[in-house]
């Protein structure tokens, strides 16, 4: 268990929340990114102290009232369990117990908006009997829901359970390579083990990060280049930006390749906006389109191609000594991982898969990184990664 | 931080063993079409026609394909009635012991055969006597029933006024839920239909108990041959092939591999709206099974589960979606409630014509 945090809580004012928790909001003109940076204090007890107001910030009479107000919550197993019953059905309800109710309250209205989203874009799904018009704005709606939905619920454990911490967001190093080792047991494929190899640098806004996989015991290789830049960051972990990237897969031994160009745009903040109990944790989301071309090693046949939705959010924690683990969502299907069918009473094709991953650095130059997905198949690897140290 | 990763894990353990999750089924069509009862024992050749009940005098069986190959084994002689629901109108008796008493045909698709089973191992063929010579003929593509029960007689009666249909071939979703009320009143209104509809599974028949399908109409993918045209409609009920039903497709696209071969599914392999992805669970896996019906010249891929009607092709052979059974429509598409009438012919090796049909509301 963490130490509890002396924290500052504005009152909950849905329309000036600065905590966009997905890339609808952020798109939509709400963002204002920054960073918070939670002060640990060592007390259990409920406190209300004064806090230092931002310089940079210029808050209205009613914010300046509220954020005068600080608590700390104190960790506890009533708390985190109010969070998950009732607290999944009603997102916040661990706060509440724990006394902290300007973040339940922000955690319930978002989990609204959520349920909002999911609930008026699943209505527009069913009514058109998901009408091959309007997808692109339907689906994407669902999956960001969805994310918001199921964000602020982990965000209700999470800050009940942890009281927040103070590991944060740390700059990736400018320049890392990485190798390792990819196992995927997929039913529908002879592959099993690869080679993974990856590189990554950044430049200012921009960043690269080829990646290749390869099989060591079949005809089978994937090859990435995703290129991003970043539109805002503050570099403190929220930031938003936009990527596109080439994909090219040989399936050699199974007789076709695909290859998929796509664009997308998305970001990650930091939880600590909506109530300091989140500190040490995030959200992450995107949405794009790509388009996906698969060819045939068969003389005269024609290739086909075909859109596809990106859609993906997350919910991550910062770990100890600049890691950090992320569990997240990505709608998909292409690629190793595709589409999960969660039963055999569940006919599925609608879903992506999920995932976990994390990085962990060991020293200044070395980091370990795992990752495991499950949809179609089982994917998952471990690797080391090589530092330019930080550039901090 | 520890309770997290470890519910994760969990979690993943759990998921991890949904990447089979038509396995269990594979496994349960094993004993589709066998059957027995004192000494008195049933084999239906590549489990064709599900037993749907036995006695020492009478064997009831709900077929899946136009012509039966049945072994009977006896200990003793004995006078025995084989009941066929679900037959070819002009089913006969075309090999085994004689029929002791006229055919009866309750209706188009109900016969009875009344036979003098001997003692030992008997071969009893069934199936219209034109079943094995190669010549043009019309079958009708549907999907899709489900929430329309209540009114599908009205396609079915829409079928059986094509006079040349010799049999429905359904891509599933038959039902909604698989609740047992709706396989009654399936069986209530499919007496509207003069002609056999061999169907596979969609997702909807999984909602609940699976053994319901298995129990009444046996197999949940159905291949046979039908003069000289090979049909393979297979089971995607999870958006997916099982591996093992890959395999048998597999022996099944090399041995149509000369003739015409009509495949069909309820999920779309691609779902030619690339965003929405009604299609396959996996790209990938949608690829390979593209590669192994085009070497395996596959002539038209027939699916269901979108509840309209697109035209397409992919890897290069023709494709229709076609879900007009009733189930809520696609809106804005102009298309609503449907079948197809196809039109192979095996003497010119091609597919001849592929029309939908609208029915009215």
């Amino acid at each position: 268990m963490t130490t509890p945090l002396r924290i500052a809580l504005p009152k909950f004012v849905l329309p000036k929340i600065a905590v966009p928790l997905t890339l609808a909001t952020m798109v939509a003109g709400s963002a204002r990114v920054r960073a918070d940076t939670p002060t640990p204090k060592t007390s259990a007890v409920m406190e209300r102290t004064p806090e230092k107001q931002s310089s940079e910030e210029s808050p209205t009479e009613k914010e300046k009232e509220s954020s005068e107000e600080t608590i700390e919550l104190k960790p506890s197993a009533l708390a985190t369990a109010a969070a998950v019953v009732p607290g999944l059905v009603l997102h916040g309800f661990g706060h509440y117990v724990a006394g902290d109710k300007d973040t339940a309250w922000s955690l319930f209205a978002w989990q609204g908006v959520g349920l909002g989203m999911m609930i008026a874009s699943g209505a527009a799904i069913g009514l058109t009997g998901a009408s091959r018009y309007g997808n692109e704005i339907t689906i994407p709606a669902l999956v960001t829901g969805s994310g918001i939905f199921l964000n602020t619920a982990f965000a209700d454990i999470y800050g009940t359970a942890s009281g927040g911490r103070t590991s944060r967001y740390a700059i990736p190093p400018s320049l890392s390579v990485a190798a390792g080792y990819g196992y995927i047991d997929d039913p529908q494929f002879d592959y099993t083990h690869f080679s993974v190899v990856g590189a990554s640098y950044r430049r200012d806004a921009i960043g690269v990060s080829p990646s290749l996989w390869t099989a060591l015991d079949a005809n089978n290789q994937r090859a990435r280049l995703p290129v991003t830049y970043r539109l805002l960051d503050n570099n403190a972990g929220d930031f938003l930006q936009t990527q596109v990237a080439a994909t090219y897969h040989r399936y050699g031994d199974d007789g076709f390749a695909c290859a998929i160009g796509e664009w997308s745009i998305g970001g990650r903040l930091n939880s600590s906006q909506l109530g300091a109990s989140l500190a040490g944790s995030f959200t992450s989301a995107s949405i794009g389109y790509a388009l996906h071309r698969t060819s045939y090693d068969i003389a005269g046949v024609p290739a086909d191609t075909i859109g596809l939705l990106l859609a993906r959010f997350g919910y991550g924690l910062y770990l100890p000594n600049n890691g950090e683990v992320e569990g997240y969502y990505e709608h998909r299907r292409d690629g190793f991982s595709a589409g999960l069918s969660p039963s055999s009473r569940n006919g599925s094709g609608f879903l992506g898969h999920f995932g976990v991953s994390m990085r962990q650095p060991l020293s200044d130059s070395f980091a370990v990184l795992l990752r495991s997905e499950i949809g179609s198949a089982w994917v998952s690897s471990v690797g080391i990664e090589f530092r330019q140290r930080a550039n901090q | 931080m520890s309770r997290i990763v470890l519910t994760t894990a969990t979690v993943i353990l759990m998921a991890a063993s949904c990447i089979r999750p038509a396995e269990d089924r594979q496994s349960l069509e094993q004993d589709v079409g066998s059957a027995s009862v004192g000494t008195l024992t049933v084999d239906v050749e590549d489990g064709q026609a599900a037993v749907q009940a036995i006695s020492p005098e009478r064997v009831t069986f709900w077929a899946q394909a136009p012509s039966l190959q049945i072994e009977l084994r006896s200990e003793e002689p004995r006078a025995l009635t084989i009941e066929v629901y679900n037959c070819m109108p002009t089913a006969e008796l075309q090999q085994g012991p004689s029929a002791t008493s006229p055919t009866e045909q309750p209706r188009p698709t109900h016969c009875i055969f009344d036979i003098a089973l001997p003692s030992g191992a008997s071969q009893v063929s069934i199936a219209p006597p034109d079943w094995d010579v190669e010549e043009a003929f019309v079958f009708a593509d549907m999907g899709d029933i489900q929430t329309a029960m209540d009114r599908v007689e009205e396609v079915f009666e829409a079928i059986s006024a094509e006079p040349e249909v010799r049999f429905v071939m359904s891509t599933g979703d038959v039902v909604e839920t698989g609740a047992p009320e709706e396989y009654e009143l399936f069986l209530e209104k499919i007496v509207h239909l003069d002609v056999p509809f061999f169907s596979t599974i969609g997702n909807h028949e999984l909602t609940q108990d699976i053994t319901r399908w298995h129990d009444l109409f046996g197999k949940f993918s159905t291949h046979f041959r039908f003069k000289g045209v090979d049909f393979s409609y297979v089971d995607s009920g999870n958006a997916s092939l099982d591996p093992s039903l890959h395999r048998r497709l597999g022996g099944w696209l090399d041995e149509g591999e000369e003739r015409i071969h009509i495949f069909g599914t309820h999920y779309p392999l691609f779902d030619p709206i690339g965003v929405r992805n009604a299609g396959f669970r996996s790209r990938s896996e949608a690829s390979k099974l593209l590669v192994q019906l085009a070497r395996g010249n596959v002539d038209l891929t027939l699916y269901g589960h979108v509840h309209s009607l697109y035209e397409f092709e992919n890897a290069g052979i023709p494709a229709f979606i076609s879900g007009g059974g009733g189930a809520l429509p696609e809106r804005f598409d102009g298309i609503d409630r449907h079948f197809l009438i196809v039109h192979p012919d095996p003497t010119e090796n091609r597919i001849r014509s592929v029309t939908a049909r609208r029915v009215e509301n």
